[in-house]
């Protein structure tokens, strides 16, 4: 008996505790019984719902979807189905009723985010269809107005010519927005794949100055640098980079008359903070929230001089978070604007995996192998202890000197740390990791060997390649993870 | 004598501006508007050089660019690759079939002539 009992009892529990309503109404559809859930259902006392009619027609045999009294006032769904059953003596229906809402709420969030992705891509592959066929009308278009001014379809006015040159320099504008709404328009579909390179930010930034330096003299403004005397290492798309500063250092030459320029570069500990500032018109403060958006010139420029084309900060600032950097901006109407943007400095170990994700991510994108090489010194902490960290830094610049004269393509990529060197290999076979492993060790040993470094220095090598060991930058990482600090 | 150059396109009015263009700078000019009429044009004409554009009727510029360099008695022909596009993809798909020089519509006219003289030696 006590068995039985302790089954009710359970039975009980399954009922009062079920998160799932549950109400018996008779052939009427009066309610004899609800639990505690069916209460809460209805934000009512379960007493209160006895007696009277149910307030949902009978499902009969489907499963059906009620709406019910959701949270914060919202409709929420449930799915409810009958069971027959007797209650006390009487044929009856027993309800169970399954709150869904939130289930819902999440396929329809899901739904909404799947749409807003197949509109993004409707919408950047209309934009790059609509740039392509606007190219060929505006190419006759250029061609017809440039062949009139060169005077080929006979002579024309003084008058003629400055209406023409005006086109043409209009067409040329047209041309730009074409190019830079095509651009956006890549970079926000991920089309873009960043050609990454360690590389020193200041010779990006002086590169840049040099080719607006001109500009900057013509105006009469001064030009202040303030940049880091060490070398400012950072893995970067080269072109990009180039293009964000000419962008900003571009507005800051329009926009300003008198006084200066200011280009400064910082090297934090973990970040790179670069800041293009001027002393120009500046941004009203209601329009610096939109600086970075499409379309928002503020301020035009009149007269003669190259106008904008209003995509320009919004490319810079996609260039930028592209590179997972950030980029603010600050201006006093008739003061100034400043431009500051900062971008991550990978530790050698992140610098390595990067350099491995972004190999692979070509590989694959062009289905071709890559070959991983690290070759590091694995006697490092008695190395250390014997030389000291100038003449390690030195053997490693040998080494990389070695193992970098064996790079063939522009494409391959080796880069260092204190003690490893990592080099990739796109397109090279996977068959030949062996022996190139073999011809590289060998080149070093020989090298420590000429040195008398034999027995003090021992070089290791790891290797892995795609698709031999893996498809995954972690799977590749991990094979040669030992020759990473 | 005239160098003689085979210009490409399927957009009349690039045509006819091009081929103005052309003969002012003291080219010969023969033109065709469809990848197949260019073919047969190369192949009989012998050009000494070829202007094309990419997204030609019936042959695409790339099918056209592919025959004749494959084919002994045309690969030395140099050809301008005229596109509308300036992706990556085109460029490499134009390395692979022997393209020896790139314009993106809408181009300078001095970039264009520039080039069909760097590439007619």
């Amino acid at each position: 008996m006590t068995i039985k009992k302790s089954k009710i009892e359970n039975l009980v529990v399954f009922i009062e505790k079920n998160h799932d309503s549950i109400v018996v109404v008779d052939k009427a559809g009066i309610v004899l019984f609800a639990n505690p859930a069916a209460a809460r259902l209805f934000n009512c006392e379960r007493k209160e719902l006895y007696g009277k009619p149910f307030a949902f027609p009978l499902p009969g045999d489907k499963i059906v979807e009620i709406n019910i009294p959701g949270k914060n006032n919202e409709l929420g769904i449930a799915q409810m189905q009958q069971l027959p059953l007797e209650w006390q003596g009487q044929r009856a229906i027993a309800l169970l009723i399954h709150d869904i809402s939130e289930l819902k709420k999440t396929e329809m969030l899901k739904a909404a985010m799947d749409e807003r992705r197949r509109i993004d891509r409707i919408k950047n592959e209309f934009i790059s269809n609509v740039s392509h066929e606007l190219r060929t009308p505006l190419t006759s278009v250029r061609e017809g107005i440039s062949q009139i001014l060169e005077g080929f379809l006979g002579e024309t006015t003084q008058k003629q010519k400055e209406f023409l040159s005006m086109c043409l320099e209009d067409i040329d504008r047209l041309s730009r927005i074409i190019d830079g709404l095509l651009d956006i328009s890549r970079i926000e579909s991920g089309k873009i794949i960043l050609k990454k390179e360690t590389l020193d930010i200041v010779d990006l930034a002086r590169s840049a100055l040099a080719s607006l330096a001109i500009k900057i003299k013509k105006k009469g403004l001064e030009l202040i640098e303030d940049f880091p005397e060490e070398k400012t290492e950072i893995y970067v798309d080269k072109d990009r980079i180039i293009e964000v500063f000419i962008n900003l250092l571009g507005n800051a030459i329009k926009f300003t008359d008198k006084g200066h320029i200011g280009m400064s570069i910082k090297n934090k500990a973990k970040m790179v903070e670069c800041c293009v500032s001027d002393t120009g018109r500046g941004i009203a403060k209601k329009d610096l929230p939109r600086v970075f958006s499409r379309f928002q010139q503020f301020g035009r420029v009149y007269g003669p001089g190259e106008k904008g084309t209003g995509l320009g900060l919004s490319i810079v600032k996609s260039i930028i978070e592209l590179h997972k950097g950030q980029i603010r901006v600050e201006s006093k109407l008739n003061k100034g604007t400043s431009f500051t943007f900062t971008l991550f400095k990978y530790t050698s170990r992140e610098l390595f995996r990067q350099y491995i994700i972004d190999g692979l991510r070509e590989a694959v994108h062009n289905d071709e192998p890559l070959s991983i090489f690290a070759f590091f010194i694995e006697n490092f902490e008695a190395v250390k202890n014997e030389f000291d960290s100038k003449r390690i830094a030195s053997l490693m610049n040998k080494f990389y000197e070695i193992v970098g004269g064996h790079l063939r393509r522009q494409a391959d990529l080796a880069v260092k740390d204190e003690r490893t060197i990592l080099l990739v290999l796109p397109v090279t076979k996977n068959e030949y990791i062996d022996s190139i492993q073999m011809r590289l060790s060998q080149a070093l040993n020989e090298y420590l060997g000429k040195e008398g470094l034999s027995d003090k220095i021992k070089i290791g090598c790891r290797t892995t390649g795609f698709p031999r060991d893996g498809s995954s930058a972690d799977a590749l990482f991990d094979k040669i993870k030992e020759a990473i600090s | 004598m005239a160098k003689k150059i085979l210009l490409v396109d399927d957009e009349p009015h690039i045509i006819t501006m091009l081929e103005n263009r052309m003969k002012h700078a003291g080219y010969e000019v023969i033109t065709a508007v469809d990848g197949q009429d260019a073919l047969m044009k190369a192949q009989k004409e012998k050009p000494d050089l070829i202007i094309l554009y990419l997204m030609l009727p019936k042959l695409d510029g790339f099918k056209v660019c592919r025959m004749l360099k494959f084919d002994e008695k045309y690969k030395h022909i140099p050809i301008i690759m005229l596109t509308a596009r300036a992706q990556e993809v085109d460029k490499k798909m134009g390395e692979k079939v022997g393209v020896d020089g790139y314009i993106t519509k809408p181009f300078e006219p001095q970039v264009l002539l520039g080039k069909v003289k760097d590439l007619l030696g």
